[in-house]
Order: structure tokens, then sequence, then C-alpha cells
């Protein structure tokens, strides 16, 4: 079991998985947003291989309005 | 036509996407304004949003380039990391820097800054850096790479327009070259023209559009301010004078020096 946080969320991945098996279960298209795990970026490339490790903070952002 | 960095654009205003009153009032704002290049950011995805973003459809509908910020990032590794989510995600190595070092004034952080700025460039970025009208923080940011300078009129969103002429104009003097820009403070057409009047090349706003009381009209207003400016500037404006000169020719209008007799 582990203990991720993500967006600010407490949640739990009953299983070590990759970032892509993540996105796949928490229903996130990849091509739309961008990911830092602990405030380090994580390029789409690397979404296979990034094993998502006990108490990480992911932040997944997409497209917003700015200024 | 103008050149910022290895862009042209047709239009010397850049709008801002956000605080407008609906998706469909920016939508015609950004088509009322006529610009080609808008401002976005990057936001948390909530889990219930995902896969529905109707701004981004409307903004790639729209055919408009983006210029992404790090809006909210208050350190130079926030910044670093919200600049390469961007990358990624608008598939541009473009971005307007922003690092705040006071919540009040949303200043921007002079030294976060230029760390930022230095580790982008070197990793591949154009770098669009909000600042103050700060000489020699200007410099250091020259000095590292940037090709365009954004500094503030006023703080962000104060509409209190350009705080700092003197200086503003300083910039202009020691940066003849240079590609810079006015971001941030501006409330009114006529502000935008001022500083384009002083020789500005484009003018970066959000909140006067989409905040005043019609956007879409405002929009224009600023579109059509902007160029007038820009025409103004082309032109070359008279010195001011301390005193009158008189503009019609005085030569041989009646009674010209004709001696008045009281006989």
């Amino acid at each position: 079991m582990l203990k991720i946080t993500l967006n600010g969320d407490l949640i739990e991945l009953k299983a070590a998985c990759s970032v892509t098996q993540a996105l796949h279960h928490w229903g996130y298209n990849p091509h739309d947003i961008a990911i830092a795990i602990n405030q380090i970026f994580v390029s789409r490339n690397d979404y296979a291989t990034t094993m998502l490790q006990n108490n990480d903070i992911v932040d997944i952002v997409a497209p917003m309005q700015g200024g | 036509m103008w050149n910022v960095a290895d862009k042209t654009l047709k239009n010397r205003l850049i709008l801002g996407t956000a605080l407008y009153p609906s998706i469909e009032i920016m939508k015609q704002a950004i088509i009322a304004a006529e610009v080609d290049m808008v401002t976005v950011s990057l936001r948390r995805q909530k889990m219930n949003d995902r896969g529905n973003n109707y701004f981004w459809d409307c903004i790639k509908e729209l055919g408009c380039q983006v210029l992404p910020n790090t809006a909210g990032c208050r350190t130079a590794k926030e910044a670093i990391t919200t600049a390469l989510m961007a990358r990624e995600i608008f598939n541009t190595n473009w971005i307007k820097l922003e690092v705040i070092g006071d919540d009040h004034t949303l200043q921007p952080d002079p030294f976060e800054l230029v760390i930022a700025t230095k580790e982008l460039i070197s990793q591949g970025f154009e770098v669009l850096p909000y600042c103050t009208e700060d000489l020699i923080l200007c410099q250091r940011l020259v000095e590292h790479g940037c090709n365009v300078l954004m500094p503030w009129g006023a703080p962000i969103g104060s509409g209190q327009g350009l705080c700092n002429p003197f200086a503003l104009k300083t910039l202009r003097q020691r940066f003849p070259d240079l590609t810079l820009i006015i971001d941030a403070g501006i409330g009114t057409p006529s502000h935008a023209i001022a500083g384009i009047e002083m020789g500005y090349d484009g003018i970066i706003l959000n909140s006067a559009v989409a905040l005043a009381d019609a956007p879409i009209t405002m929009a224009k207003a600023f579109n059509l301010a902007i160029k007038a400016g820009r025409y103004a500037y082309e032109a070359g404006a008279i010195p001011a004078r301390e005193l009158a000169k008189p503009s019609t020719p005085l030569l041989d209008t009646p009674f010209w020096h004709q001696e008045t007799t009281n006989d």
C-alpha cells in the first residue's frame, strides 16, 4: 500500500506502480497534463519507467486561464 | 508586424486570459482585441475535471500563440519546475517568468528571478521575465541571455498605469535594441498609449480588459489605442515647450507691424 499526496489530497494506491499505470488508474489523459513528483518535473517520456514511491507528492497540472 | 525573439506578431497587445466573466466573453475579447498571442497558465487538474478543459479547447480553436506563465511561484525552484511542465503541455520553449517576492504588491523577487532565468536559458528556454524597472536587475537578466524584458508598469491588477516613467524611459534608453514590453499595472488605454509612445514595443495586460464593465468593448479600445500609440511613436512627437508658439503664420496677417495711431 502506497500513500500518495495527489494535488494536495492524500490517497492510497494498492500496489507499487509506474506513473503511466497511476495516470491510467486515476483516469488522466497523459497528453493533456504535466507532472511533478516532489516538486521535480517528470517528462512524459519517463512516465513508464518512473515508479511512484510511498509518501510521494504528485502534482498534476493542466492548462488554465492566466494573465 | 513586430519581432519578439524568434516570433513575428501582428499586434503589440498581448492579452491575458484570466478573470473574464465567462469563457465566451474571453473568446470574444480576444477576437475583438485582434491579438495573436495570449498568456496562459497551469493549475492542478482536479480529479473530477480530468479530460474536460473547455478553456484550453477554446484557445486552441482561436489559433493564438500562447505564452505560458509561472504565476504563483515564489522560488526559482518552483518557477523552473513550472516552466518545464509548461513547455511539455504547451509545446513551446517560451516562458513568461514570474517569481513573486511580496504578496501585497506581487512585486517580482529579483534574486530568485535571476537564478531561474539563468537555469531556464541554459535549458533552452526563451525567457520573458516579469521584472521591476530596476536597471541593474535588467542588466543582469540581459547578461544571462534574455532577449526580452517585461518590467511592470504598476502592481498586477492595480490599474495605476506607469508609476515610474523616469525609470521606464531610462530602460528604453539603455536598451535601445532590446524588445521591451510593459507587463502589469495598466488600467486604461491611455496608460498603454503612454508606454508605447515612450518606445516600448508591446503591452501585456489582463485585468484592465477582463474586469472592465464591458470587456469586449475595452478589448477593442486597447487594440486601437496601442495601434495609435505606435503610429505616434513612429511619427515622432514634438518636444514639449514652456511657452506658446503660434500655429498660424503671423507674417502678412492684417495690421502686421502696423503702428496704431490715435489722431
